[in-house]
């Protein structure tokens, strides 16, 4: 047994359970009308390009942690490149985590007034902030062992959904498959649809709990490819079903296909609700992984702050920033703002850590 | 008794002019009417005295002499006593011993007397196990001597590795309390953990291990930190398997720990049957588990907020069923589910025979009446009777109890939210149990950091003979240390 | 134990605030809302809405025995949309009006004719309706639809969804369609709808009449039955039916398999469709002896012959109710697929059957002097 003074270790296969939560959170809501909005056809382009950029992402991201083993991005930024780095990027960082856990929240917020609770007010759904506030206080064994409770609830139940959607799927309303006119490389919202891509940025806190810290980018590449087909499920399921002309008419396409879904001997009519139901379990526990890495990067500056108090603080300010947000539009757009801030934080800020470190040891070795 | 015998006794008792024994031991119990000082002899001019409470120490072990003495008097005296090898103690000690049925033999101005072994154990005989019920096992239990559990479990474990480390818990019951272990097998770190907390408990009193558990892990709250058993069988089978077994004086009920929620869910019986079936079990008793849990709180959600979540028909069917029913959907669970926790209480609490009559007016008589009475609907009877029915599966009676205040919270949460206030009420359950530590371990054990690791110096986990949640679902273990 | 007793109080105080709660926002209870299962929509002479709402009264045990109680309740209204007409009937009921149960939708068919889009908007954009509703075509007077009470019993919603439903009473030549389909299909240029239009039947309430075909948002002509089935087997949307051949024989289609082949010869579409079609012989009603060769040849000259007309009919109108202009998704770039409806009427298709009669059924050996034939009879 390990006693509770030790630090706590976490194996790759939480680390992968931890990613798929991850993605489950940010994937289903908005994806699919970026993507289906980025390009006329061949969806499956915008798609994959991301892909394999994050991979490199995730392994620069790694290989910065791995600078320091046993401990979390921001105390390795700290170190490396002192206040610097907390003004160029912690307080980004902060304020990406921030504005994700708001987007996330509101998003949500608005599919659930939308499908199954149309009159309840949003004070209310926004509520779930506390849930994971309870969770994330817990610290992260807590999150851990709650989230491969969820992963076991909600990840059969994505794939179910995403197998039950391959019922009345057209595939020749997905011609053009290999053509394309790359006209996405010219569209906002193909950049915005990286979003989903940043899971890796999602472990800056928990990346502390390993002894390899190097090889965190496994278990990312892992929860990708597992994750890949219920990606492309978010997109591909309505555009064969509707048609893209139709889809890119449809606010929330996933949801909409997910209510045209009927079959005989299926008990449940209403598989919208269901779909909400695993997904806030997604959204629970990755918002409890933000509010823990928020506290986490709050810390490193200001030391010596009661770790409870901070979420309690962080959960309000989240909690009331969320009920200013004042449409669907406004979260679409705010993602849209947000992308080349992420693409900052998914690249450049490990790069320029792992340089800085490379540069600070040739001096020590060569006085 | 002879007198040179006598005299090598007596030799072993120490002299103190300032604290005699027999005057210190009859101001400790003065008012216990079942406290006893008789003088049995005399010894070089020393009256020799016999201390023993009458209603713990039996007076098997002593033979009496009575033979007439100076004058015509008759005499008693001490002639032999059987028994164990007789100890030397001090005033504590013999107030100790006296407490617990023994017997203390002074002179009336000695400041020690000698422990005489003579008592004689109130206990029941061996019976079947009373809450885990199995069809196939062995058929007995432990019961409230303390001496007698070790027993059976030493009669089962023939292996000097089995290590008991014992102690007593409670500044005036003094219960006494048994770590049980095998030695290599079990985590050290476990048994240290475990044996310090226990010498920390500062208590007046304990009477049962299930207060035990809440002073170990005073931070579990709702559910119980670890499974308690009755059974013999069960606590060897999980001595193997490396956990530690608390036994107390006085309780049939050993404390089996670390606890996991998922050991809850495990009756001692799946052990003896093929996979198969203890799988199929085993998915029964989760899918009672869900029922229980989540039926009325579904039946409220589908019924008052997500109306297209079931057919059209089962909608129109519960519509019918509520025609004229004045309350609102939730109120009416509320009434039903605690008019059946009633009923259930009340055929627990009464002796057998009126017990059966209790559930027969209370299911059938009331039943009937309650929907024609227009006060709930049918469908709700069927569902609150499946509830009741699902919580009887569980098998551990700890957890029943726990499911039977957790369906209230998750009716709450669905009268509120609908299925998605159901599926909030199952986050937070999960969470909690995710924030709480039986034993300093992961209460999710097979999940998640700090699981619980075996230890595989015996080769136990190659061979998995023991047929285990923990084998099959091995997601997460963690890094063995 | 002192903190632990607040902490408990506290709960019990959190969870005594929620129970007034709960009766707020969406907790409706279900005996206090009318689920609709059927929804009407005709066109007025003066250019409104009239909505038409059949709801299912729920039947207890109790009232059943005693008094017959209506079973269904159906109510009229007219206004300037769909959703104020809705509004307008909200006004005067008793419970809450939930339309999350619509089993079907009813257009009038002169409604069609002028553009369902208006009419059908409401449903999408507010998600009050489930996407998977049926949506049927009227023609004739609406009311008699909605004022039976049905011959098989109520539950309204379901009946009309059964007619459809291929494991209930759905057969090839009930095209079912769903409002997603509906919508899907107007949204798609290359593409156009197909909706079963019903009539009204003395006994059973109403009958499959034919299938509209629309182009864009309005219905501009009628298929009859039989050519429904050129629809389902191009579509491969076949399920077991039967057919009449000219030899007043019955076979019964057990697969059928379409392949279409596309291409674009010199700004043409060139459409190939081979069509595979497995039978079984139901019936025979001249007791002849069966060549199944010969048999072929008829079912395959017959669903031919009916294939082109269908395709001229609907070539002449635009109207691409097979959805062969998906197969075109990538012979055709994007900007030229509004396009299709006019290269639509200029393509060439080539339809081929190619039918197998699997076997013969059972028969009944003739033996002349036991039970000769029919026409040896009559001799």
């Amino acid at each position: 047994m390990k006693s509770s003074s030790a630090q706590l270790q976490l194996s790759m296969t939480q680390y992968f359970g931890l990613q798929i939560m991850v993605f489950g959170a940010i994937s289903f809501y908005l994806y699919p009308y970026f993507v289906i909005h980025a390009t006329g056809h061949g969806f499956w382009i915008p798609i994959l390009i991301w892909m394999p950029l994050s991979l490199a992402g995730s392994w620069l991201f790694s290989r910065m942690l791995a600078l320091h083993q046993g401990e979390d991005a921001f105390s390795i930024v700290k170190r490396e490149l002192g206040w610097t780095g907390i003004v160029l990027f912690i307080l980004p960082l902060i304020w990406f985590m921030w504005r994700s856990m708001v987007v996330m929240i509101s998003a949500h917020m608005e599919i659930i007034s939308m499908a199954i609770l149309p009159t309840t007010p949003a004070w209310v759904i926004a509520g779930v902030i506390w849930i994971a506030v309870f969770l994330a206080s817990g610290g992260i064994g807590s999150i851990v062992r709650t989230g491969m409770i969820f992963l076991l609830v909600s990840f059969p139940i994505s794939l179910a959904l995403t197998l039950l959607g391959l019922s009345n799927v057209e595939f020749s309303l997905g011609k053009p498959w290999l053509h394309t006119t790359g006209d996405f490389l010219f569209n906002r919202k193909f950049y915005a649809s990286s979003c989903i891509w940043t899971g890796y940025l999602y472990m800056a806190a928990s990346g502390k709990f390993t002894k390899t810290p190097g090889k965190l980018w496994k278990p990312y590449i892992a929860a990708s490819v597992c994750f890949f087909p219920l990606i492309l499920g978010t997109v591909y399921l309505p555009v064969l079903t509707f048609g893209a002309e139709m889809s890119r008419n449809l606010t929330l396409p996933y949801i909409s296909k997910m209510d045209s879904i009927y079959h005989y001997w299926l008990v449940i009519e209403n598989l919208t609700a269901v779909f909400i139901s695993s997904a806030m379990l997604y959204v629970i526990l990755t918002l409890a992984l933000l509010l823990h890495m928020i506290v986490a990067a709050l810390r490193v500056i200001f030391r010596g702050w009661n770790d409870r108090w901070l979420y309690v603080i962080v959960g309000a300010a989240t909690y009331a920033s969320t009920l200013y947000v004042p449409s669907w539009d406004w979260i679409e757009k705010a993602v849209e703002w947000d992308s080349p801030f992420h693409l900052y934080l998914m690249y450049l800020f490990p790069l320029a850590v792992i340089v800085k470190s490379l540069f600070s040891e040739r001096k020590k070795s060569h006085p | 008794m002879e007198d040179q015998h006598n005299r090598t006794l007596l030799q072993h008792l120490s002299y103190d002019k300032q604290n005699p024994l027999l005057l210190s031991l009859e101001r400790a119990f003065q008012n216990a009417a079942d406290f006893q000082s008789v003088c049995v002899g005399h010894a070089d001019e020393k009256q020799i005295y016999l201390c023993s409470l009458i209603s713990l120490g039996g007076s098997d072990h002593l033979k009496f002499h009575m033979e007439s003495g100076q004058g015509e008097a008759l005499q008693t005296n001490l002639d032999s006593y059987t028994g164990t090898k007789y100890t030397v103690g001090d005033y504590p000690a013999c107030e100790k011993a006296i407490c617990a049925g023994k017997t203390i033999l002074c002179t009336h101005d000695s400041s020690s007397g000698i422990i005489l072994d003579t008592e004689n154990p109130r206990q029941r005989g061996l019976q079947q196990p009373q809450t885990e019920n199995v069809i196939k096992g062995p058929m007995y239990s432990f019961n409230e001597h303390y001496l007698t559990n070790i027993a059976l479990v030493r009669q089962r474990m023939q292996t000097p590795r089995l290590k008991i480390w014992e102690t007593t818990v409670g500044d005036i019951t003094r219960t006494k309390v048994g770590v049980l272990y095998l030695e290599e097998i079990t985590d050290p770190g476990l048994i240290q953990y475990t044996c310090d907390k226990i010498s920390r408990i500062q208590t007046d009193g304990l009477q049962e291990s299930g207060e035990m558990l809440r002073l170990l892990n005073p931070k579990t709250g709702l559910f119980p930190a670890a499974v308690t058993t009755e059974r013999p069988d069960r606590v060897s089978a999980s001595l193997l398997n490396g956990k530690i077994v608390i036994l107390l004086d006085g309780t049939p009920f050993s404390i089996i720990a670390p606890g996991s929620f998922f050991d809850f869910w495990e009756s001692a019986e799946d052990q003896y049957l093929t996979p198969f079936i203890a799988v199929f079990l085993r998915l029964l008793r989760f899918m009672a588990l869900m029922m229980n849990l989540f039926l009325p709180g579904f039946y409220v959600a589908i019924t008052s907020v997500n109306i297209d979540v079931n057919r059209l028909e089962i909608s129109l069917a519960a519509a019918a069923g509520r025609e004229g029913v004045p309350y609102p959907v939730w109120i009416e669970s509320i009434l039903m589910l605690f008019l059946l926790d009633c009923i259930v209480e009340a055929g627990i609490r009464l002796p057998r025979s009126i017990s059966s009559t209790v559930t027969m007016v209370g299911g059938v008589v009331l039943g009937q009446a309650i929907i024609q009475a227009n006060i709930v609907s049918n469908l709700l009877v069927i569902i609150s009777a499946t509830t009741a029915l699902t919580n009887f599966i569980v098998v551990d009676y700890q957890m029943g109890l726990v499911q039977r205040i957790l369906k209230y919270f998750i009716l709450a949460g669905a009268s509120f939210l609908g299925i998605l206030g159901i599926v909030f009420c199952f986050s937070i359950i999960i969470i909690s149990l995710s924030r709480m530590k039986s034993f300093g371990i992961s209460y999710l054990t097979p999940l998640g950091p700090d699981a619980r690791a075996r230890s595989s110096s015996l080769g136990l986990l190659g061979k998995s003979h023991h047929f285990s949640l923990t084998n099959w679902l091995n997601i997460g273990k963690g890094e063995l240390p | 134990m002192k903190t632990r007793l607040h902490r408990m109080l506290l709960l019990g105080c959190l969870v005594v605030l929620t129970l007034p709660l709960s009766g707020c926002w969406d907790v409706k209870d279900i005996d206090n809302r009318l689920l609709v299962t059927i929804l009407g929509i005709e066109q007025t002479s003066d250019e409104k809405v009239r909505i038409w709402v059949r709801i299912p009264l729920p039947q207890s045990k109790e009232s059943a025995g005693g008094g017959q109680g209506k079973e269904f309740l159906t109510i009229n209204q007219i206004g300037d949309t769909v959703v104020d007409a809705l509004d307008s009937v909200r006004m005067k009921l008793s419970k809450s009006l939930d339309l999350s149960q619509i089993r079907t939708i009813f257009l009038d068919q002169r409604l069609a004719r002028k553009g369902f889009l208006p009419h059908l908007e409401f449903s999408i954009r507010d998600r009050m309706l489930p996407l998977d509703t049926l949506v049927a075509l009227i023609s004739g007077d609406m009311e008699m639809m909605f004022d039976k009470p049905y011959p098989t019993g109520e539950l309204s919603g379901i009946n009309t969804k059964l007619f459809f439903e291929p494991y209930a009473g759905g057969t090839a030549q009930k095209n079912l369609t769903n409002l997603w389909e509906v919508f899907r299909r107007y949204f798609n240029p290359l593409e156009e709808n197909l909706v079963p239009v019903l009539t009204q039947d003395p006994v059973t309430l109403f009958k499959l009449q034919g299938s509209g075909y629309f182009r864009g948002d309005r219905m501009i002509g009628m298929l009859s039955p039989e050519e429904t089935l050129i629809y389902e087997i191009v579509t491969n949307k076949m399920v077991p039916f039967e057919i009449e051949t000219a030899q007043k024989m019955n076979v019964k289609i057990l697969k059928s398999k379409a392949h279409v082949h596309a291409e674009v010869k010199g700004n043409k579409p060139v459409i190939r469709i081979r069509a595979k079609l497995t039978m079984t012989l139901m019936d025979s009603a001249s007791g002849e002896r069966i060549d199944p060769l010969s048999l072929q040849g008829s079912i395959n000259r017959l669903l031919e012959e009916r294939a082109t007309r269908v395709f001229e009919r609907t070539q002449k109108e635009q109207s691409d109710i097979f959805q062969l202009g998906n197969h075109f998704r990538s012979l055709l770039p994007a900007s030229k697929y509004d396009q299709w409806p006019e290269l639509y009427r200029s393509a060439s298709i080539d339809f081929k059957l190619e039918s197998r009669l699997e076997n013969t059924g059972l028969q009944i050996m003739r033996i002349p002097s036991i039970n000769p034939s029919t026409e040896e009879n009559k001799r």
